[in-house]
């Protein structure tokens, strides 16, 4: 049971980081173009093939992570981090000030974090500043609002109680007895928004707005590649397969997460 | 209604205006603080030399010489009178433009919707019924595959098979529904994996409710209880999200709909970012907004009318 669970956790956790960091492994430079030999098929020096302009599938396949799953777990670690602390922070005030950030907050989470990433890039165009930092403003309000919800939720437990007449400071009720309580929550959410994010990244460089002209990434490899879809299934296929195991990981992460509050409770 | 329930409609009717004011003022500043200006971006698209003087003159005739603060009111302004002024690529009304697109994309999420619902009825019970054996377990399976499989991979295979391999339905020239259909199929496929397991997990908890078993101790069958009883208290509990997560697909709907041509809100939206097409910017993401806000309110007030507890706690 020990060894399943481990399991469980630590597949998805592998795939992400090669994913990530796959890029140290790569056999060929992603970016050198070798006309002669374009659409090859896999041999030993271009183990998945090449594309249409001769560049290695699998050298780009694996630096094609860097950029999508880097953005989305470093977005998502510095929103859970500081949303964490600052949901929790802001989750006592009850007096005026608390209504109004409440009604603030509530505003602006009413727009979900897709839309901001279509109003992100059709203010500033593409690029990898622009996903960074429209995933991470969108994704930390809504978490300071789960985190300030769930923490209202525990404040009025019993254990929180016991916890202040046992003379536990404000601090010390909210990050000694009521964190341990959202971290699964937190993690889940976290997990399922970067499944996401991931798709909606891919999706938007598909067709045609990208992380940059430089930059490699999946859904620029599938849309350069698709037409070739009967002719060469491999070039559409790969990519795909590999955004499929970073999202699947993702979820993965979340249920895990879930699931491991339902021991906690 | 009493006073408390005209406080709490109100306040919602403040967040909901708060939130677009945000949205468009958000759209605003983040055009000020873009590398690209979009007077050279103007100039630069109508004449092939590009001078300093032009530049200088398309500023003054786009109104952006003027202070940000200053544009934003008279934006503001105009847009409460329904004019938007004239799209820079084409220079027909925005207005016009937006018309034509966002019954499109309406059409789509709409049939996705209708799709979804009858989808997550139908693949949530059944997963429920056969949560136990073999072929629960090969849904929960799909259905992860589901959420996790990009929607543009769904919509290029759908176009390669269905319409290259097999000509079972054409790409262009659809009229009426199946003009919206493919897109709205591989749209709602993310949603019916996502919301089976949900109601799965929701039917499965009110099974064990008292209700229930009072229901069963009557000599009802489990199917009855099931359908007439478990299942609309699963359902309520969801709807709500359900709700919000159509305004989700609003917005995940442009790349669907630039994948299938559909000349949506989202296509009109990408193809004004790639031409830094400002006006248009600005209103589409305004209707967005107003959409996406639209739908919040629907799913509150619903929550609120299918949850008495909720209502309670509000009247407190």
């Amino acid at each position: 049971m020990k060894l399943r669970k481990i399991f469980h956790i630590g597949c998805p956790i592998f795939i992400l980081i090669l994913c990530c960091f796959g890029y140290y492994f790569a056999p060929n430079d992603p970016h050198s173009v070798d006309m002669a030999n374009r659409l090859v098929q896999p041999c030993l020096k271009y183990p998945l093939g090449t594309d249409i302009l001769g560049r290695c599938t699998l050298s780009r396949l694996l630096y094609g992570g860097k950029a999508t799953i880097g953005i989305v777990t470093l977005g998502c670690l510095c929103v859970a981090v500081l949303g964490m602390v600052i949901g929790l922070l802001i989750s006592r005030s009850k007096d005026k000030q608390g209504v109004l950030f409440e009604s603030v907050l509530n505003a602006v989470t009413a727009i979900p974090p897709i839309a901001y990433l279509i109003i992100f890039i059709a203010a500033w165009g593409n690029g990898i500043l622009t996903m960074l930092v429209s995933i991470t403003l969108s994704l930390f309000l809504r978490l300071i609002k789960l985190v300030k919800t769930r923490a209202e939720i525990e404040m009025s437990r019993a254990y929180v109680m016991c916890a202040i007449t046992s003379g536990a400071g404000r601090l010390r009720v909210l990050f000694w007895h009521i964190l341990p309580n959202l971290v699964s929550d937190v993690v889940r959410f976290i997990c399922l928004s970067c499944a996401d994010m991931v798709l909606a990244i891919v999706g938007f460089s598909f067709i045609g707005l990208g992380l940059g002209d430089n930059v490699i990434d999946w859904g620029s490899m599938v849309s350069d590649s698709h037409q070739m879809m009967l002719s060469h299934p491999g070039l559409t296929f790969y990519p795909v397969i590999f955004i499929f195991l970073s999202t699947l990981s993702f979820h993965l992460l979340g249920r895990a997460a879930s699931k491991g509050g339902d021991y906690y409770a | 209604m009493n006073a408390k329930q005209w406080r709490y409609v109100s306040r919602r009717i403040s967040v909901m205006i708060f939130s677009l004011l945000f949205v468009t003022l958000l759209s605003f500043m983040l055009m000020r603080l873009s590398p690209v200006d979009p007077a050279a971006a103007y100039v630069m698209r109508n004449s092939p030399i590009v001078t300093d003087e032009q530049i200088a003159e398309a500023r003054i005739e786009l109104g952006l010489d003027k202070p940000l603060a200053i544009q934003y009111v008279t934006w503001i302004k105009d847009a409460l009178c329904g004019e938007f002024g004239n799209s820079l690529a084409s220079g027909k009304p925005v207005l016009m433009e937006l018309s034509k697109s966002i019954p499109v994309t309406l059409c789509v999420v709409a049939v996705s919707a209708v799709l979804m619902i009858m989808g997550v009825l139908l693949f949530g019970c059944l997963q429920y019924l056969t949560r136990e054996s073999l072929t629960g377990k090969l849904l929960t399976v799909l259905s992860i595959i589901g959420i996790s499989i990009p929607p543009f991979y769904l919509a290029i295979l759908f176009i390669q098979y269905f319409a290259f391999r097999f000509n079972f339905i054409s790409v262009t020239g659809n009229v009426g529904l199946m003009k919206y259909l493919p897109a709205a199929l591989c749209l709602s496929i993310c949603g019916i994996a996502f919301y089976s397991q949900m109601l799965a997990g929701s039917l499965e908890r009110e099974m064990n409710e008292d209700y229930s078993f009072f229901a069963r101790c009557r000599g009802l069958k489990e199917e009855r209880i099931l359908f007439f009883h478990a299942l609309p208290h699963a359902v309520t509990d969801l709807v709500p999200n359900f709700v919000q997560m159509i305004g989700l697909c609003l917005a995940g709907a442009a790349i669907v709909e630039r994948v299938f041509s559909l000349p949506g809100l989202g296509y009109l939206i990408i193809d004004s970012v790639v031409n830094r097409n400002a006006p248009v910017i600005h209103a589409s993401v305004l209707f967005l907004a107003i959409m996406l806000v639209l739908l919040d309110l629907a799913a509150t007030i619903l929550q609120w009318y299918l949850r008495r507890d909720i209502r309670t706690e509000e009247a407190k």
